[in-house]
């Protein structure tokens, strides 16, 4: 710890006698629609020095005194340049024009972040290029997009889950304007909670994790929220299979104040209905899932930002079994909150003040004639964080701050009644915690070839009272020994260094070698009975029983760019090592949780992962796309599964490739394509049977010894365009020209699974008869669920 | 079962979900030996010796007969006496033999010349089971040994046993509801239970409604949370095959005469009736934690040897 800082302040006490310097800064943004440029490039080019804008759009360079020719860029938007004599501290907004005014552009990171940046396993992926993609039945999903990338692997079939590098799907750190989404997915996973038209971009980060980010293990996706735009009003929709879209955006004051508001909502419930009579026992049934985003913006001045974003959806499931008088009502989803600060304190001290409030809810209630039902989990956070960016020369790019998250954990809860009598089924089981973090990073360039990015987060995580220890009695349920700890008791302090380290070494231009090292600690935990990702997982802290993830990875990359920077090629290998990993103990059924508490049913293991990511993209012109190909292996090991024997994770998947592409034919037709191959999920089967006192028991074979067939599938998709222009006479000279017309729309067609491939989304050994009587019939079955599916999505923007 | 629930639901609401028979490339599967033997004081011990069978194999019940394990060498020894013990098969059953198998197998007497079901035990008195001793089990088959331990643990009786209605139950006049009990566990740590039990009417045809002794799911139990502890427990009335529909499972009810067969045995033996009972009620689901049963077989074999030390209540519920 200690020398880390030593480390940096010593970096920092290199540049203080240098010359008499001036600081260039300001807001880099779109001249459109005034939304700020994250990573736009900006460049002294005499002084051979340049920095990007922040994702707040800010930026500071710090020259030595001087007329300089200053550059800034942005991919898809026009460069403008400017003469500077920087001989005080000056201060330049700039607004730069998009060059194509279809808002489809490929926006990027700058040109050269491939090889120049410290940065490794990083990828920005823009709206526009998603959009592009085919999407599954219509729907433009952020979370499928990543799953293309090296790395990322999906989590099955249809699903929007997805894991990094070996690490679970709690692993992945998913921020929404900086508020935490603990269960990104819609409809039991099909769909992710992200609308796409209220998204401006987002990052991932699989690798080296810089210490402003913690608390996962894996990976964060960092998802940013449009402005709204500030100079006029615009509506986005569309109308699809399933579902429509709506967003609306405009100016509350000119270039100083902006909101957005995007809904989404699906009908399948409502299209189902004409084929539900009343009298149909199933009448009332249906499923829905709708989301609404929400924005506003104020700019006081230069100085001071303030941003309110806020995030609702919820999924509701009824099942109406009125003969059987047996319903069910399931509502579950996400709301997030952030209200954000930008300070500048000086030109190159900047500040983002965020309070955050998070919440993740699932309820099942159910029904049979008097018999109620309900059970209760989620989590919720409040959470206050500050980070700072401070520039003291272009060289150095430092960034530190602080992190506090008071978290509720409702792992379980159940009450149950029959008519008016209310069941004991113990208290509403509630847990309770504080996560602190305070970290220091510094991004600097050491020599014209080696940039580095030392980094130091330290976390601190404490399980709190009120809590009730559980110590359940298996045969008496009335039966429990109970240990009571109190508000403000502290059952037990967590905390851990966490140094991150990566630096860059250019061989040349367009060539570089990059090295990682991450250690870090996960508090939070997700315990998950199937393979498949349900809204009945449940979250709940690190506790007196329960101790932190830790994670220790080392990655190394080659990265090459070709052509001006028109391909991006690296390849990059990992290894990493995972520590206090969780699994339900074997034979565990998560109704288990009446007077007792969840992380009595939990087994701790370690686990590793390594492998190699090769990445080949082009990034320009009428086709882009990219191909990704990963090897990797993944195991675990627990003492208490598979007799202590290591077994392939869940997650473990040799060979797993990704092709993507789009083509852009001419103004009115774009075309996308995508093919994925990915070795068969590891499955555990019985493989002999038989029988103990008449009942029919399994033999498995080894954890995950076998494998699903292999999964592959590709997707098509093609978008035609209305025109975009229309012919308009000059009043003043009568001459015809073209002119932008104000409402524009597009007809976006997808074919998911073309070639309707029946990949298995789980295999399970049927048994039926009864062995007694000799009828017993075993068989395999596989289990797929999409075949072929065409969608058709009608998006317009005015 | 939420969590089974949601997924059927979903998928046959929303999705177009195909399922298609497949041949699963299991490995080569090797059957092993499944013991399931057992000694109670003042009995003989019997031992069943099985071969579990491989999945998509022959899978009637004549397969799972000829499965069973002819010309072992099985023996059993308490330290003192070591006996070897003798092939037995229901139709060739020396006197008195008939009822402690039939018991044994839940079957009436007069039908175990329908099954035909072989079993290793012994008619030498010096090797019948006593409370407090251990048994070694040595088995020799097919040049493999598979060797165990059992032990009869000390009896704990029950202190009182009775049968409580449940009120709302009531129907015609006769009253349904659950065998209750109160136990003392002594105050040493790993003592294990089981729970049996078995009506004593006959159906309404004159056979036996429960021809041997039954016991409920989740009747096995360890002193883990009860250790030293006093208290009143409950449990179901055993689900039996061929029920006469008055009869609601899960309820004894007014006029039944109900034998309590209560047992210690070691707690390793619960760890496998418990992850036995599991593996049936999962039966298979792909959403259930694959888990192999323990056992207390040592060289390869899967089931279980197991000491039971067996103490007898009745419960008579008034007509």
């Amino acid at each position: 710890m200690k020398s880390v800082l030593l480390c940096l302040m010593v970096m920092l006490s290199l540049q203080g006698f240098s010359q008499k310097t001036f600081t260039l800064s300001g807001y880099i943004k779109d001249k459109s629609n005034g939304e700020f440029l994250f990573g736009a490039g900006i460049y002294a080019l005499e002084a051979e020095k340049g920095t990007r804008a922040n994702e707040y759009g800010f930026y500071s360079l710090t020259l030595p005194a001087g007329i300089y020719k200053v550059v800034a860029k942005y991919p898809g938007y026009t460069s403008q340049s400017f003469e500077v004599d920087l001989n005080e501290d000056i201060r330049l907004n700039i607004d730069l024009l998009s060059e194509d005014l279809q808002d489809l552009v490929i926006k990027d990171e700058r040109g050269d972040e491939n090889t120049k940046g410290t940065g490794m396993g990083t990828v920005k992926i823009d709206i526009g290029q998603v959009k592009k993609l085919p999407a599954f039945m219509g729907e433009v999903d952020i979370l499928k997009t990543i799953q293309f990338l090296p790395g990322v692997q999906s989590a099955g079939e249809g699903s929007s889950g997805f894991y990094v590098r070996g690490g679970g799907p709690d692993q992945n750190l998913i921020l929404l304007d900086e508020a935490v989404v603990y269960n990104a997915s819609h409809l039991f996973g099909f769909f992710s909670v992200f609308n796409a038209d209220a998204i401006s971009n987002m990052e991932i980060v699989k690798g080296g994790m810089p210490a402003n980010y913690g608390g996962r293990l894996a990976s964060v996706l960092d998802i940013k929220m449009k402005e709204g735009n500030y100079q006029k009003y615009q509506v986005d929709g569309g109308i699809g299979l399933i579902s429509s879209r709506l967003t609306v955006q405009g100016p509350l004051k000119k270039d100083t104040s902006s909101f957005i508001i995007s809904g989404r909502r699906t009908y399948i419930d409502l299209l189902m209905k004409p084929f539900i009579s009343d009298t149909s026992p199933f009448a009332g049934s249906g499923y829905y899932f709708y989301d609404l985003n929400t924005k506003f913006n104020y700019r006081f001045s230069d100085k001071d930002r303030l941003y309110l974003s806020g995030y609702f959806g919820r999924d509701v499931f009824n099942y109406n079994n009125e003969g059987g008088g047996f319903n069910v009502r399931i509502p579950w989803g996400n709301a997030t909150g952030s209200l954000r600060w930008n300070h500048l304190f000086n030109d190159k001290l900047f500040m983002n003040t965020t309070a955050i409030f998070s919440d993740y809810k699932f309820e099942f209630q159910a029904e049979q004639s008097q018999f109620e039902f309900k059970l209760l989990s989620g989590i919720r956070d409040y959470n206050l964080k500050t980070d700072f960016t401070y520039y003291p020369s272009p060289r150095h790019n430092v960034k530190f701050g602080a992190n506090y998250t008071y978290h509720i954990f409702t792992p379980s809860s159940t009450s149950a009644k029959s008519g008016d009598v209310v069941f004991d089924v113990g208290d509403i089981t509630k847990m309770y915690a504080n996560e602190a973090a305070i970290y220091i990073t510094d991004d600097f360039d050491l020599t014209e070839r080696i940039r580095m990015n030392i980094g130091y987060r330290h976390s601190l995580f404490q399980h709190i009272g009120p809590f009730t220890r559980y110590q359940q009695d298996t045969i008496n349920p009335n039966q429990t020994n109970e240990i009571k700890y109190n508000r403000g008791d502290v059952l037990k302090t967590y905390q851990g260094p966490e140094p991150r380290f990566s630096m860059r070494y250019s061989i040349n231009d367009s060539t570089s070698i990059k090295f990682g090292a991450v250690h870090n600690y996960q508090y939070v935990h997700l315990a998950s009975s199937s393979s498949v990702s349900l809204p009945t997982d449940v979250w709940f802290p690190s506790s007196d029983i329960v101790k932190p993830q830790i994670n220790t990875q080392v990655s190394l990359g080659f990265f090459k760019n070709f052509k001006n920077n028109m391909f991006e090629a690296s390849v990059e290998v990992y290894y990493k090592d995972m520590k206090n990993l969780i699994e339900y103990e074997d034979g565990f059924e998560p109704s288990d949780n009446v007077n007792d508490n969840v992380d009595n049913h939990l087994v701790f293991g370690v686990g590793n992962s390594y492998g190699a990511e090769f990445f080949f993209k082009k990034r320009l012109g009428k086709l882009t796309g990219w191909l990704g190909y990963t090897w990797s292996k993944t195991t675990r090991q627990f003492d208490e599964i598979n007799e202590g024997r290591k077994f392939p994770a869940k997650y473990d998947r040799r060979h797993d490739l990704s092709i993507v592409g789009s083509y852009e034919l001419n103004d009115r037709w774009t075309f996308g394509a995508a093919f994925v191959y990915a070795t068969g999920n590891a499955i555990t089967l019985a493989q002999g049977f038989y029988l103990y006192e008449g009942n029919l028991n399994y033999e498995y074979g080894d954890r995950n010894s076998l494998r699903m067939i292999p999964y592959h599938r590709a997707d098509i998709s093609a978008t035609l365009y209305g025109k975009k222009t229309k012919q308009v006479q000059d009043p003043d000279s009568g001459e015809m020209r073209e002119e932008k017309k104000k409402f524009q729309s597009n007809w976006a067609f997808s074919v998911y699974n073309l070639y309707n491939r029946a990949n298995p989304y789980f295999l399970y050994i049927d048994t039926e008869g009864d062995f007694n009587q000799g009828t017993l019939n075993v068989s395999g079955k596989q289990v797929s669920l999409f075949p072929i599916l065409p969608s058709v999505t009608w998006n317009f923007n005015f | 079962m939420i969590r089974h629930s949601i997924l059927l639901f979903c998928l046959s609401f929303i999705i177009v979900s195909c399922e298609k028979d497949i041949d699963i490339d299991l490995p080569e599967y090797e059957q092993k030996v499944v013991v399931d033997g057992r000694i109670e004081q003042g009995l003989p011990p019997i031992v069943f010796l099985n071969k579990s069978q491989k999945f998509f194999g022959e899978t009637d019940l004549a397969a799972f007969q000829n499965s069973f394990v002819n010309g072992a060498e099985v023996i059993v020894s308490d330290g003192t006496t070591t006996d070897t013990l003798v092939e037995l098969c229901t139709g060739s059953l020396p006197q008195g033999y008939d009822t402690i198998v039939a018991n044994f197998l839940g079957v009436n007497v007069a039908d175990l010349a329908f099954v035909n079901i072989c079993a290793y035990t012994s008619v030498n008195p010096n090797i019948f089971g006593e409370v407090g001793k251990s048994y070694a089990l040595t088995i020799n088959h097919e040049g493999s040994t598979y060797t165990s331990s059992t032990s009869i643990p000390q009896l704990v009786p029950l202190d009182s046993v009775w049968f409580k209605a449940q009120p709302a139950e009531t129907q015609n006049g006769i009253e349904y509801g659950f065998s209750w009990a109160t136990m003392t566990d002594p105050d040493t740590v790993g003592n294990g239970y089981r729970w049996f039990a078995r009506r004593l009417n006959m159906k309404s045809d004159g056979s036996l409604k429960d021809p041997g002794f039954l016991a409920p799911i989740g009747t096995a139990f360890d002193d883990q949370f009860i250790g030293g502890l006093t208290f009143d427990f409950a449990y179901d009335r055993p689900r039996s095959d061929g029920d006469e529909s008055p009869d609601r499972t899960a309820y004894f009810r007014s006029g039944d005469t109900v034998v309590i067969k209560f047992c210690t045995i070691e707690t390793e033996i619960v760890d496998f009736i418990r992850a036995a009972e599991t593996q049936a009620l999962n039966n298979g689901s792909p959403f259930a934690t694959p888990t192999n049963n323990p056992s207390n077989i040592e060289g390869g074999a899967l089931g279980i040897w197991a000491g039971y030390g067996v103490t007898y209540d009745t419960i008579y519920v008034p007509q």
